[in-house]
């Protein structure tokens, strides 16, 4: 008896034990696979969702979506309200990205659509966030991609295939959103989405980055440009490099970039900061239709000083273009000021925004050539 | 009433008097009397035959035999031929012992004087011999029953190794085992169980390396058995087990000597019955269900991994199921979005939920594959086909059954075909894990597989823990667990099992070592 009563209390224990555990069927879901936040000329919230299509067969194709679209005074209110034309609940628990429009987040700000994604039990903190340029979310999720029926996991992968082939966009997640909103001395830069044409079919592109100040979109960075942003910041882990090796600055080689490594330092001196970004890139010689000897090492160390010259030209260019065009911190300069030295940040603080487009900043780039693939370059071995 | 309770006293009385009334039975000195008593002892049982040997016109001897059982050659050439052209001894004590040292030509005699152990031996092929004028008969071995021949045992089939297995004789049984072991310290008790059976049953040990305590336990369980018939090991296993109730074994079985011995060598007990093939090894650690007696005859590369297989499959027979239904109807986080979606879509339009579909699932895969067993061979694959038509082709398209419970229900099946030996409780622990996943999720999953290593670690075998978690295990205790070490490490024998562990000296002269 007394065995039985242990037993029975060890099946009713975990029943209290846990929140969440009540039995739902996989037939009562509605799958929403992504989020569109864009406000209404009225100022009310209006989203979009993207679900599941399941009412055609699955047998032959991947299943297809659809779009819900709903309006409330708050982002809860508008997804409860998206319940109102649908048979089933939205089930959010497997949402891979959150698209802002573009207007919504120049004017609103995109604080509490953070807030809410990281609040919601189902949804997961590690959901993509990314901002819809143009004509607003809506219209971005309703565009069909070229590999992927639904929309949203094209654009997922987009972002997580791009940081390791092209380093056209950045990668930010829900927590890493909230992180960079309130951390002090950085601000927040999000990869930015288009529709565009591919050829006559429509296609979802990843278009740069879109720069934050608070939670307000103040511009963006085009897409060869957020490599250098990334090659800054140490977020780059691939993509190519465009260099001149022949010397007459024709563009004629590519080195893919294998791994790098940067390094940022902040001096003080008099109460003044000024920065120093060391970028080291390991790179495969890809491309290229210059005459030179890839067996000689001379010739592949001045390869690699020239286009090390060239990168750190770009960066320097890219860094300047962030401190007085987009004049946001979106290079977290000023965190560094707080990790190193938290008194000189609690005097800058206040004026970081006015002081950050002139903090000096130094950049340095190395590039080693690790491997230069089996071809020779004919021209250079008829030479000896 | 009391008419009816007298009856029921006097039934008593008869059943108490046949019980002792044949120990107290003892041979007369007459002749006419013994065959008499034989004759009444074995009223109305016409197979007994009788046959009397007369001297100078006088019945001087009589033997008694069932027919069938005995070799009527035997009887012809070495009992009947030299009774009748021998001269006869002088009546007197000393004419049985006289009677087999000169005269029969058989080659085990045994002298009795009661007829109980006469009845014992009649009844299994023995010919007994009454003299006229002596107080004592002998029983004369004269055995020749039809037997199954040797054949590799169905149940235990193996790529390579010894092919033999048991059969139903007892005596061909030991045989096999004693050509194994070759030595006086291997051990052969005999005794009888099942009062109208008789049943003949040997404890066989090595004496050296035995678990004393185990074998006194062992003695003093038998010794406690009082029932009126034993057809299979089985009986035996279920009288004198530990943990009655518990539905994993813990008493081993097979059909090969040579597994016998194995399980020998390493400190343990073996009883065979006579009547059947099976016979028990005990103690029995909880390894042994993933154990096979391949394991030690091929490369132990490949028999390490197939032994993983095993745990592996035990796992998942066990736990797939549940895993499931946790899934799909609790922790859909666990799923990545392309499968999530594909098992949504495949859901749609099924009409039972998905735990009472499991549970459908699998007593339905159970009938087939009961029917399966039970089924001669050719029905049997018919029985298959239909099987594997209609519930896995025409239930998921009619919409009845969703597809990967289909795959579900198959893995579990599969995989519990790797352990044969626990099939009797994955059958109840699966359904209990699945009942808990549907209640709880996760946690009940949890829960339930908690609840079940609680169990498996309280079980003993002997007084023997099953499972030992004790923390107290150095190197050479676990070559032979989840992988099998080669034999050349293999240097000493499992500590729970006996105190004497030294299996070989650590080998010299290894190019290896």
């Amino acid at each position: 008896m007394r065995r039985l009563a242990k037993i029975a209390a060890l099946l009713v224990l975990p029943a209290l034990l846990t929140g969440c555990w009540s039995y739902r069927s996989l037939g009562d879901f509605s799958i929403a696979m992504g989020i569109g936040v864009d406000k209404t000329p009225e100022g009310k919230y209006k989203i979009c969702v993207e679900i599941v299509d399941f009412t055609k067969s699955l047998k032959d194709a991947a299943p297809g979506s659809k779009i819900v679209v709903a309006e409330g005074e708050t982002l809860f209110d508008a997804v409860r309200n998206a319940k109102r034309r649908l048979l089933n609940r939205l089930y959010f628990g497997n949402i891979q990205v959150v698209a802002v429009g573009e207007e919504f987040a120049r004017t609103d700000g995109i604080a509490d659509v953070v807030d809410w994604f990281l609040r919601d039990a189902e949804c997961r903190e590690t959901v993509t966030l990314l901002l819809a340029q143009g004509d607003g979310a809506e219209k971005l999720l309703s565009t069909k991609g070229i590999d992927q029926s639904i929309t949203s996991l094209e654009l997922d992968n987009i972002i997580t295939e791009d940081q390791k082939t092209t380093s056209s966009t950045a990668y930010v997640e829900v927590y890493m959103a909230y992180f960079m909103l309130h951390c002090p001395g950085a601000s927040l830069a999000l990869p930015a989405f288009h529709d565009t044409k591919n050829g006559e079919q429509t296609a979802v592109e990843a278009n740069g980055i879109a720069a934050f100040s608070e939670d307000r979109l103040v511009g963006f960075l085009s897409p060869a440009d957020s490599k250098f942003f990334l090659l800054a910041t140490g977020k780059c882990k691939g993509g190519i490099l465009p260099v001149s090796a022949g010397g007459s600055g024709k563009i004629d080689t590519s080195l893919e970039i294998h791994g790098t490594k940067t390094k940022t330092s902040f001096t003080r001196s008099g109460g003044k900061p000024s920065f120093r970004i060391d970028v080291e890139i390991e790179a495969f010689l890809a491309e290229t239709t210059a005459q030179i000897d890839v067996l000689d090492a001379k010739a592949i160390e001045a390869l690699e000083a020239s286009s090390g010259d060239a990168v750190k030209a770009d960066i320097e260019r890219v860094v300047k273009a962030v401190q007085t065009e987009l004049r946001t911190d979106i290079l977290g300069l000023g965190h560094k000021i707080y990790q190193r030295d938290v008194d000189l940040w609690n005097r800058l603080e206040k004026d970081w925004s006015s002081i950050f487009p002139t903090v000096p900043v130094e950049v340095s780039c190395e590039i080693s050539i690790v491997n230069t693939a089996f071809v020779k370059t004919e021209e250079a071995t008829e030479k000896k | 009433m009391f008419g009816f309770l007298k009856k029921q006293r006097d039934t008593a009385k008869k059943i108490e008097a046949f019980n002792q009334g044949l120990s107290s039975l003892k041979v007369s000195k007459s002749l006419r009397e013994n065959v008499d008593m034989m004759k009444q002892l074995f009223q109305d049982v016409d197979i007994m035959k009788y046959k009397h040997v007369a001297k100078d016109g006088e019945e001087a001897y009589a033997i008694a035999y069932s027919d069938g059982l005995v070799n009527s050659a035997i009887i012809n050439d070495s009992i009947l031929r030299p009774l009748m052209l021998c001269p006869r001894p002088p009546k007197g004590e000393d004419l049985m012992r006289r009677l087999t040292l000169e005269i029969v030509q058989i080659n085990e005699c045994e002298r009795v004087d009661g007829f109980k152990k006469i009845v014992a031996a009649v009844t299994y092929g023995d010919t007994v011999l009454f003299a006229d004028g002596c107080a004592e008969a002998a029983i004369l071995n004269t055995k020749g029953f039809a037997l199954r021949a040797v054949a590799e045992p169905d149940n235990e089939k193996t790529l390579s190794g010894p092919r033999e297995g048991f059969n139903e004789s007892l005596m061909q049984g030991l045989s096999m085992l004693r050509r194994r072991a070759r030595t006086n310290d291997f051990k052969i008790r005999q005794m009888s169980f099942g009062r109208r059976t008789e049943t003949g049953v040997a404890v066989c040990y090595f004496d050296s390396v035995v678990n004393r305590p185990v074998l006194k336990e062992l003695l003093r369980r038998l010794e406690a058995v009082d029932i009126d018939g034993v057809l299979d090991s089985n009986y035996l296993t279920e009288l004198i087990r530990d943990h009655r109730l518990s539905p994993f074994r813990t008493i081993g079985y097979t059909e090969r000597p040579d597994v016998v011995i194995g399980k020998l060598l390493e400190g343990r007990i073996a009883i065979l019955v006579d009547g059947t093939p099976n016979a028990l090894t005990l103690p029995y650690l909880f390894i042994e269900n993933f154990q096979s007696n391949e394991d030690y005859y091929l490369s132990f590369y490949y028999t390490s991994f197939a032994r993983i297989l095993r745990l592996i499959g035990f796992f998942m027979t066990v736990t797939v199921p549940g895993l499931y239904i946790a899934v799909v109807a609790f922790q859909h986080e666990m799923l990545p979005s392309p499968l999530f979606i594909n098992i949504t879509a495949e859901r749609q339009s099924v009409p039972l939920p998905a735990a009472v579909e499991a549970f459908v699932m699998l007593i339905v895969f159970d009938i087939l594959r009961e029917t399966g067993v039970r089924m001669p061979t050719n029905i049997g694959q018919a029985l298959s086909i239909v099987g594997a038509l209609v519930i896995g082709q025409a239930a998921v398209e009619a919409k009845l059954v969703a597809a990967p419970m289909i795959i579900v229900v198959a893995m579990t099946g599969i995989t519990n075909l790797l352990v044969p030996k626990l099939n009797a409780p994955v059958i109840y622990l699966r359904m209990f894990v699945l009942i808990l996943s549907s209640m709880f999720g996760f946690f009940g999953l949890t829960i339930g597989l908690s609840l079940i290593l609680m169990h498996i670690i309280s079980l003993t075998t002997f007084g023997l823990p099953m499972l030992s978690l004790d923390g107290d295990t150095d190197l050479q205790s676990v070559k032979d667990n989840a992988m099998r070490a080669p034999w050349w490490t293999m240097l000493t024998r499992p500590p729970e099992l006996t105190r004497n562990r030294t299996r070989m000296k650590p080998p010299k002269g290894n190019p290896d070592a």
